[in-house]
């Protein structure tokens, strides 16, 4: 249950009515939203208790959330959150770009890499250093070297970079390198101990979808992040495993105008790894952002066939130009814009 | 004066709605424009581009003048005069 207390409630009143239902055996969040106090209630509230709520005068509105979620709940935040990367935001009314190559492949190949994502218009670099393959045969990453050449071709285009973790024992590295936002994959959606580990860590976090998650499961992982102290959550879409076979996963846009009634948190859409092919990433883009994506995570290489990763899906950089220059203008036309590229370090 | 039909009701709000995307994009265009940070001037519409894309039903003319004023509020530099005529149709 959230509560919405009336604008401009005392801090005290707000305390007491925490105070009271702690008494009951309820444990409550305050959400951060400053407009006014809004308190979510975990525990189930005994129907007697909640009618008495509804007659309090500091108690304006109460909402039950879809799921059994509160403070990913939309009811949790007067408007939509926005969440920080450095200094690019996601939500909000503009539209974000994520690109880079599926693996740090090196220094030279970073500062290469990176300086197309930048003249192309992207405004986050992504990269993995730490690879979840599917056989234990294919390339792993480059690991705590591959982070620094991700950093270090980050801050030379002044771009935030944004990179996967999949073990909590990794995480003091991340740190730090100075990782401006945390990837869990999709295969780690639900490993709730590197969740909660990941949560108190202070960076923003980049949720994909698990291969075979509901939205109910996915906003669950969330609520272990948020729970655990995270408020800088970005959900990402990145296609579920179903009966077809044409593509490698099927890209579930249906969610989004959904997830856009049940939680506050942004939505960034991921369709090459939905796709796997990178002619069909463009089209899938434009209907992303059409239906109310904050963002697009893509994936770009200089010289796709010599990748060591997931090639056939990436973007050669002016193919990536074309894809930023789409989604301006159906940012525009769905009443939002293109976030302004971050300032350049030269 | 006759009733509005429902028709042209309809049509009124597709013409609004378009209007407002279409001021949208041009913000969107200036907005992009800003970040152009070499000082010098803005650049201008390619216009011969755009015209030989172009299937009407504007004329050569009618877009020759949109862009020309699409550059002027944008800080363009204006096209010299007596360049090529644009009175002639479409491709």
């Amino acid at each position: 249950m959230i509560l919405h207390l009336v604008q401009g409630t005392p801090q005290e009143s707000v305390h007491a009515l925490r105070s009271m239902l702690e008494a009951e055996g309820l444990r409550t969040f305050l959400s951060p939203e400053s407009s006014r106090p809004i308190v979510a209630i975990v525990d189930k509230v005994p129907a007697a208790l909640a009618a008495a709520l509804a007659e309090r005068p500091e108690v304006s509105e109460i909402h039950q959330p879809a799921g059994d979620w509160r403070l990913v709940d939309r009811s949790y935040r007067e408007l939509p959150s926005v969440v920080r990367i450095g200094g690019v935001k996601l939500g909000g009314g503009q539209v974000s770009i994520i690109a880079g190559p599926c693996s740090v492949e090196g220094a030279d190949f970073m500062f290469e890499a990176a300086r197309a994502v930048r003249s192309a218009g992207a405004h986050l670099l992504r990269g993995g250093a730490f690879k979840p393959r599917s056989t234990p045969y294919a390339f792993q990453g480059f690991g705590v070297e591959g982070l620094r050449q991700l950093k270090d071709a980050g801050e030379r285009e002044g771009l935030p970079v944004v990179t996967e973790i999949m073990d909590a024992a990794d995480l003091p590295a991340f740190l730090d390198h100075d990782v401006d936002c945390l990837q869990v994959g999709a295969r780690n959606m639900q490993n709730f101990t590197l969740l909660k580990a990941i949560a108190g860590a202070g960076r923003p976090v980049l949720l994909k979808r698990g291969l075979s998650a509901t939205v109910k499961e996915w906003l669950y992982a969330a609520e272990y992040l948020a729970a655990g102290g995270c408020h800088q959550v970005v959900l990402c879409e990145r296609g579920i495993r179903t009966f077809e076979s044409a593509t490698r996963n099927t890209l579930d846009l249906t969610i989004l105008p959904l997830l856009r009634e049940w939680t506050h948190l942004p939505v960034v859409v991921d369709p090459a790894h939905a796709a796997g092919i990178a002619r069909l990433i463009p089209p899938l883009s434009r209907a992303a952002v059409a239906a109310g994506a904050d963002g697009i995570a893509v994936e770009v290489h200089p010289r796709p066939e010599l990748a060591r990763s997931d090639g056939p899906q990436a973007l050669l950089p002016g193919e990536l130009a074309g894809l930023v220059a789409e989604a301006r203008v159906i940012a525009a036309v769905t009443g939002r814009g293109l976030h302004a590229l971050p300032a350049s370090p030269r | 004066m006759p009733p509005e039909s429902s028709s042209d009701a309809g049509l009124r709000a597709q013409l609004a709605t378009l209007d407002r995307s279409l001021a949208a994009l041009l913000h969107e265009r200036a907005r992009l424009l800003a970040d152009f940070r070499d000082g010098g001037p803005a650049p201008r519409a390619a216009v011969e581009d755009l015209l030989r894309r172009s299937q009407g039903p504007l004329s050569a003319r009618d877009l020759r003048s949109v862009f020309g004023a699409i550059d002027a509020a944008c800080g363009a530099p204006q096209p010299q005069q007596g360049g090529r005529a644009d009175t002639e149709p479409l491709p």
